[in-house]
């Protein structure tokens, strides 16, 4: 499993999806002062770009035919997607949670906050959401078509964000439930999806034929 | 001597294509050609073989264990080298090679490095810049340095000029030396195994016509050439495929020894190639 995201970073060293990556995080410590909704969706926008671009190679070197020659469970390469995205996930918070700390320090009147573990929470559960709909949906369909399934499920996440922002205003807070109630709540609802949305995944792509 | 590859009563259906009842065998440290013409189901065959398609029906056994459930045992020790680039184009050869590397137990550095001195391939050259030739030799290197005892390849010498197709056969030649190395090799283009081929299997449109040592296939078949007048129904019955033309047929037997016989001096009896047999099988007779 570990080769596959490993394959998965290497394949986007070449590309400039890494460095829009970073510079999307880093930005996001200056969209965070004040834009809540718009900062989770670039939060979300960072993690999308690596995860999906992966996939483009893929399909365009036709590399499942490589990655299923060789001696690789098919569970494992599913599982590995999903593995990958947290992968990004945890990169994408170090580099705001860092980011925001330096400018900080470096100028506390510009840069007054740094990510809250509130909204990572929410980031989680935002990325789980979209990744749990839209991996079923590249394995049944595949790579193009898959594509437009992303416009509607790019519409639901807005929505989700932006109801999000509205009802929680900064501090990520809604529904009245103490901190550690919400996140766990949250980390809970996450885990829940993806586990179903790997099951899904797997069993589509164990009859899946190259 | 133990057998490698077997395929028993194997079928895949695919739209109107019907992969029907397919049974061989393959045993250690033999090269065997997998012939037949564009869209007989060699690739078919390959992709059942390599688990990439489900079979209808039937059995793999490959060293002794079964395709499917034992894939992940059996694909450390095989080598594969598809026709089409299978590899990240925009990845470097030694790039490439790392990410492969990681898949395998017994991957063996040393000797990938060797194979590529040999192979004459830059490993900082970056994979879509290399001539189809180099990325065969590429996917060969790859699939020579893991420990596999089984290569099997799909067409990898179409699209090659004949020069390199020569190479290549020399390499795969030098290749079969080891007597722990066994090939399973897909083609249209059968002059490739003359040179190294011990088996021929031969499928026209999903059925089996033969699966055979060459040396038996090239004794057995023949082409008889002669007058038109000594065209009756009966000896038609006795050709594969016939070719008419205004000075007489040609035509494809698989009873050599009958057709001495019957002929005698009244034909002319010459060897059959493979490309002969192929042909003469797809084609059936022509009136030209």
């Amino acid at each position: 499993m570990f080769n596959l995201i490993i394959k998965d970073i290497i394949i986007q060293k070449k590309d400039k999806s890494i460095f829009i990556f970073i510079l999307l995080n880093v930005l996001n410590t200056f969209v965070l002062q004040n834009n809540y909704g718009v900062s989770i969706f670039l939060f979300f926008i960072s993690i999308y770009l690596l995860a999906v671009y992966a996939n483009a190679y893929d399909f365009k070197y036709n590399s499942e035919l490589m990655i299923n020659s060789m001696p690789v469970n098919r569970r494992i390469v599913v599982a590995s997607k999903y593995l990958s995205v947290l992968i990004f996930f945890i990169c994408a918070v170090a580099i705001t949670l860092t980011a925001g700390t330096l400018f900080h320090f470096a100028n506390p009147n510009l840069i007054s906050k740094v990510v809250s573990i509130n909204t990572i929470f929410v980031e989680l559960f935002i990325v789980s959401i979209y990744f749990a709909i839209f991996f079923p949906f590249y394995y049944k369909l595949g790579y193009l078509k898959s594509r437009w399934t992303n416009f509607i499920i790019m519409g639901i996440i807005g929505g989700i964000i932006s109801s999000i922002a509205d009802i929680s205003g900064g501090d990520m807070k809604f529904g009245g439930y103490s901190t550690l109630v919400q996140n766990s709540i949250l980390l809970g609802t996450a885990i829940i999806i993806i586990a179903v949305s790997v099951f899904i995944s797997i069993k589509i792509y164990s009859n899946k034929e190259f | 001597m133990s057998i490698v590859l077997e395929v028993k009563n194997l079928k895949k259906s695919y739209g109107d294509f019907r992969l029907n009842n397919l049974n061989f065998k393959l045993e250690k440290g033999y090269v065997m050609g997998f012939i037949g013409e564009n869209g007989a189901g060699k690739s078919t065959t390959i992709k059942l073989i390599m688990n990439l398609i489900k079979k209808d029906n039937g059995n793999i056994n490959i060293f002794g264990m079964d395709s499917v459930k034992d894939e992940r045992k059996i694909k450390e020790k095989i080598g594969f080298v598809y026709d089409e680039n299978v590899f990240y184009g925009m990845l470097t050869i030694n790039e490439m090679k790392k990410i492969v590397a990681g898949f395998y137990k017994k991957w063996d550095e040393n000797k990938f490095q060797v194979y590529i001195k040999n192979f004459e391939l830059n490993p900082n050259k970056v994979i879509d810049e290399l001539s189809k030739g180099m990325k065969i030799k590429f996917a060969l290197a790859l699939a020579l340095s893991h420990g596999a005892e089984l290569i099997i390849m799909d067409e990898p010498t179409s699209g090659l000029d004949p020069a390199f197709r020569s190479e290549l056969m020399d390499i795969l030649y030098n290749i079969i030396q080891d007597e722990n190395m066994t090939i399973f090799f897909s083609t249209h283009i059968t002059t490739d195994l003359e040179k190294i081929a011990d088996y021929i299997t031969f499928i026209n449109k999903g059925e089996l016509v033969f699966s055979e040592s060459k040396d038996e296939v090239l004794e057995k078949y023949a082409i008889i050439k002669g007058a038109s007048k000594l065209l009756d129904g009966d000896i038609r019955k006795e050709f594969i495929g016939i070719r008419e033309t205004a000075s007489g047929f040609k035509a494809l037997t698989s009873n050599k020894q009958k057709a001495e016989i019957l002929f005698k001096d009244s034909c002319k009896i010459e060897k059959a190639s493979l490309e002969d047999i192929m042909v003469y099988t797809v084609r059936g007779d022509i009136r030209v």
